[in-house]
């Protein structure tokens, strides 16, 4: 063998290592972007709330709007959303069930630049402070909760029967039949 | 007792047996133990802050079905006493001798028995009426309070006589009538997605006491009277089989002994 063939041999090995090592970060970029692509940050997605504050009645209904919006480049994974609400202080207890009859919502995967509006109603039982708020969560794991700002509410008291028309009704209607009683019962004795 | 001039048996018997429930004390005292009842019932509502600003409507429904119920157990109380109570006081035998088909006994008891659902009626009101304050059902509130509710308080004092008549004492009576009573009374308490399931749904339709609270609870939310009408279908048919029927059995069954054989 001469020293011409083993140049040629040299330089085909070296295109070879060259060949193996393009071809490696070829699939290795791929991997990589198609792995980016299934996984984005979570920061791409805003989550805004048509209304910050409200002012009810107990008894009342208050209606809003959460808009969430991908700013990202690649589309988000199917998420979901979910209302709380929290008493902002302490000795009220919110049952969730109650105070809300849809509180999740399912999302199908939101492509970029894209935006879902999201009805949402809350039923304020008794008067407080309280906050309501989204909360986005995935399933893909590398997708952080994105939160959305809260919707305080403020709940004035307002009951069906108030203590002021109770008080003379269940004071008064049960003396009609107690006085029935004490003259049919002296009407018995009188015989 | 007497047959007085020109009035038929069981006018007697309901005059007589009127005089002994309202110039006695039960009467009197199953009035006064059911305002207590309901000024407890309104004071509880009252003070429960998530119940208190929960739907008028539905509390007013609550208010008439409760109000429905004690009335429903107030007859069965003295239907159940009516004859097996004096079977007790071994005062029936000269009930019995009387010259007054038995049949005509038991229509006199009864209805003497359903004077005092009349009684509680008017004490219901102001309560009905403070619950319903500013909805504008008040009025069919009270009507569906008296008209539904009637059916169902005479079915209870049919069933109650009916068991009297045929019990030999009135601890079995009571028993009786009251486990009857309260099976078709449970129903009304079961969460509202069991009723909506296909086979439930007919019960509550054939049972009188959830075909009336449904009834009640439609009409209160706005719905036509005649919408659910047929929702009364079966209260009506028990009333007439208890209080048609009834009777008529116990003229030919009701002795001093009690019992269901001939």
């Amino acid at each position: 063998m001469n020293s011409s063939d083993e140049k040629l041999r040299t330089l085909l090995g070296l295109r070879v290592v060259c060949l193996v090592l393009l071809g490696g970060l070829v699939v290795f970029g791929v991997a990589s972007g198609a792995r980016a692509q299934g996984s984005p940050t979570s920061g791409a997605v805003t989550v805004e709330i048509s209304r910050e504050s409200a002012a009810l009645t107990a008894g009342e209904w208050v209606e809003f709007n959460t808009v969430l919006r991908n700013n990202g480049a690649i589309a988000t994974p199917p998420m979901t959303a979910h209302l709380s609400i929290a008493a902002l202080a302490a000795g009220k207890h919110v049952d969730p069930e109650d105070w809300s009859p849809q509180r999740t919502q399912f999302l199908s995967p939101l492509q970029p630049g894209e935006s879902v509006q999201l009805p949402w109603r809350l039923h304020v039982l008794f008067e407080g402070a309280f906050a309501s708020f989204v909360t986005l969560v995935s399933e893909n794991e590398s997708f952080a909760p994105v939160v959305s700002p809260s919707l305080r509410v403020q709940v004035a008291q307002d009951s069906i029967l108030p203590w002021k028309d109770v008080i003379p009704v269940v004071a008064v209607v049960p003396l009609f039949p107690l006085a029935l009683l004490v003259i049919t019962v002296a009407y018995a004795r009188r015989r | 007792m007497s047959k007085g001039k020109g009035q038929a048996g069981w006018q007697v018997v309901f005059t007589t047996e009127v005089r002994r429930l309202w110039l006695g004390w039960r009467g009197p005292l199953l009035l006064f133990a059911f305002s207590l009842f309901l000024t407890v019932y309104i004071v509880l509502l009252a003070a429960d802050p998530e119940i208190n600003v929960l739907s008028q409507r539905r509390m007013i429904g609550l208010t008439i079905q409760v109000t429905v119920l004690v009335g429903i157990f107030a007859v069965l109380l003295l239907g159940a006493d009516s004859f097996s109570g004096e079977r007790d006081q071994r005062s029936l035998e000269s009930l019995l001798l009387t010259p007054v088909p038995r049949g005509q006994l038991a229509i006199g008891k009864l209805l003497a028995i359903l004077s005092l659902w009349l009684g509680m009626i008017p004490i219901a009101i102001p309560y009905i009426a403070l619950v319903g304050k500013g909805t504008g059902v008040v009025m069919a509130s009270l009507l569906l309070l008296i008209i539904p509710g009637t059916l169902l308080v005479g079915l209870s004092a049919g069933v109650g006589v009916l068991v009297s008549g045929l019990s030999p004492t009135n601890v079995v009576s009571f028993g009786i009538a009251f486990v009857v009573m309260l099976l078709l009374a449970a129903p009304t308490q079961l969460p509202g997605s069991v009723k909506d399931l296909p086979g439930v749904h007919w019960l509550i339709v054939a049972n009188p006491i959830t075909a009336v609270a449904s009834y009640q609870a439609e009409v209160i939310e706005g719905g036509a009277w005649t919408d659910r009408a047929r929702l009364l279908l079966s209260p009506i048919i028990a009333l007439v089989l208890a209080v048609g029927l009834g009777p008529r059995v116990l003229n030919s069954r009701l002795s001093l002994q009690g019992g269901v054989e001939e």
